[in-house]
């Protein structure tokens, strides 16, 4: 996946390129914008798959540039702005932009609506792993359960959450902190303390499939297994 | 305009014809006319007099009425002088013209003071716009380095070579942590900065649509989850109501409560956010279990600049946060009360109304 980012800030464009080549898109983001007709030229050599385009450039809208690439191109496109009166979004949804996304936003928010824009426009099918494997032990995360051999134990939304995070980052510890974090993106609204009794009952249940000491915890370093 | 003011206004005249009158008098009897006549002739003088002074006392009467009424009807008084009846007085003429330069000068005043407030107005709209953009670098870049700093500390960790490289590594991240959670305080602060410019005119800037209450909780819960976490906050969110509202200032509503809750918890912090059907409304309350506000003090959160013992006691309240709140409900059409027992728990409801038309028209589209 392919995203072109226009956007004047210099730190702002470092940083988001960081942030979606670690959620594995390909980036380009050029430092200077002369003119609209520019921009747009750059924009259809690229043929990217999305573009994030900010409103207020110098000289310069994002809305001409918008109305630009759709004359040649249905690349979808997703405003990042900080101005957030209605009229403006009304406006970036009218010149054909496919999401409206205001400064300064949370990037897990930022890259879940990317996704989801990624996701009606190509089709794209998640390519979420739904069983997961780790000595003997898997995860079905479609069921919702625990399985070792023949044995097979329930578990609950929250365990579920823990134990997802955990399985795809087989070997390495993964702090508390990361784990309540992954759990809050997922709705799951819970404390430090929490966490641990969910933990103490997962081990538990693991144990009642025959499974000891699977999840490893280091002082100060949190869960692996 | 009684009588009597009138009569005593007149005080001088009223002095001048008596003078004049002993002085007719006594030239007259000198001169040689009769006591009769004399006294026939003050008469008619008096009389003459007295139906001067009642036309005078009735006109003026007339005009101060008319004028008192324009006065009563108009709601930008100092437009007076424009409305004033007609007098072919003279000193009503002068006093006319001078009011009218006087009220000029007032006005253009006016004019002045509100286009330098629009002016200032404006600029802190723009101001909050730039300032946005380096709070999203901060926060952008405290989000990437965290997750590299996350990473080396795992990788060194496993490699389990040099302790000091992966302590400082470690120290850093929780560093970015409080540089986010800083910024985010600044953020917070800056939108008020802008819902306060805005507060006044409401009108120019929502739209109302359906708004999912679970969505903009969701929003704010994630807005805020590493304040929420570092203070080892738990939610528990049940709002499956929609309502007709403006999306974005509520959340900022929401998110002011939120703040509070955080700001004055106590042991074990508890969120529940629930909703609830009523027949003209929908109702959102917002439960904590923090440290409560004092029954003295419940009256008066909504209040400006209030911070109440708790604000003293917690050191940096600003008083404008519930202020704000309440200003934005009161343009909005949302009721919004507290119920609070100290050291128990703080509930605030906000009561959306549902218009019964909506329901009809839905009713109608089914």
């Amino acid at each position: 996946m392919h995203i072109f980012i226009i956007e004047d800030e210099q730190l702002i464009r470092q940083e988001l390129k960081i942030l979606l080549e670690n959620a594995l898109y390909q980036v380009t983001a050029p430092p200077a914008f002369a003119s609209v007709t520019h921009v747009t030229q750059q924009v259809l050599d690229t043929a990217p798959d999305l573009v994030l385009l900010d409103i207020n450039l110098p000289d310069i809208s994002g809305f001409d540039i918008c109305t630009q690439i759709r004359r040649h191109m249905d690349v979808p496109i997703i405003f990042l702005t900080s101005r957030m009166s209605p009229m403006d979004e009304l406006n970036g949804l009218l010149k054909g932009g496919d999401d409206y996304i205001t400064k300064p936003y949370q990037p897990p928010l930022l890259l879940a609506r990317i996704a989801a824009v990624l996701k009606r426009t190509q089709g794209m099918a998640s390519r979420e792993i739904t069983l997961f494997t780790r000595n003997d032990v898997s995860l079905d995360i479609a069921k919702c359960c625990l399985s070792r051999k023949e044995q097979n134990v329930d578990l609950t939304k929250n365990e579920m959450k823990i134990l997802h995070l955990l399985f795809q980052h087989p070997g390495t510890f993964v702090s508390r902190m990361d784990l309540i974090e992954y759990l809050w993106e997922n709705r799951i609204f819970i404390d430090d303390n929490t966490l641990s009794v969910h933990v103490a009952k997962l081990r538990e249940k693991l144990k009642s499939i025959g499974v000891e000491d699977f999840i490893e915890t280091k002082r100060g370093m949190g869960y692996r297994i | 305009m009684k009588l009597t003011d009138f009569l005593r206004d007149k005080e001088m005249l009223l002095l001048l014809h008596l003078v004049c009158m002993c002085l007719a008098a006594a030239f007259l009897r000198l001169t040689g006319y009769s006591r009769t006549n004399t006294i026939l002739f003050l008469t008619l003088w008096l009389l003459l007099l007295a139906a001067w002074l009642l036309v005078t006392f009735v006109r003026r009467r007339k005009f101060f009425r008319e004028a008192q009424r324009i006065l009563g009807k108009v709601d930008q008084r100092y437009l007076l002088s424009e409305l004033l009846p007609d007098s072919i007085r003279l000193e009503d003429r002068l006093y006319r013209e001078m009011l009218h330069r006087s009220n000029k000068s007032c006005i253009e005043r006016i004019r002045q003071i509100e286009e330098k407030q629009r002016d200032y107005k404006e600029y802190i709209e723009s101001w909050v716009h730039e300032i946005k953009a380096p709070i999203t670098g901060i926060a952008l870049l405290c989000n990437n380095r965290r997750g590299i700093a996350a990473q080396s500390t795992i990788s060194q960790n496993v490699e389990s070579s040099g302790q000091t490289a992966s302590e400082t590594a470690s120290v850093s991240k929780t560093d970015y942590l409080t540089i986010s959670l800083e910024n985010q305080k600044i953020e917070n602060y800056v939108d008020m900065v802008l819902y306060y410019a805005r507060s006044e005119e409401v009108y120019k800037d929502y739209l109302i649509r359906e708004t999912s209450l679970e969505d903009v909780i969701y929003e704010i819960l994630d807005k805020n989850h590493l304040l929420l976490i570092q203070n080892h906050v738990q939610a528990d969110v049940n709002c499956q109501s929609t309502v007709y509202t403006d999306r974005k200032w509520v959340a900022f509503i929401l998110n002011q409560i939120l703040q509070n809750s955080v700001k004055y918890r106590s042991e074990n912090p508890l969120l529940r956010i629930r909703a609830k059907r009523k027949d003209n409304s929908v109702l959102c309350i917002f439960e904590d279990n923090g440290i409560g506000i004092r029954e003295e003090d419940l009256s008066r959160i909504f209040d400006k600049g209030f911070t109440g013992s708790n604000g003293r006691d917690n050191g940096r309240s600003t008083g404008m946060g519930l202020y704000l709140c309440k200003k934005l409900c009161d343009r909005l059409g949302i009721g919004l009360f507290a119920e609070s027992e100290y050291g128990v728990g703080t509930k605030l409801y906000l009561e959306f109304p549902v218009s019964s038309y909506i329901k009809d028209v839905r009713k109608a589209r089914v």
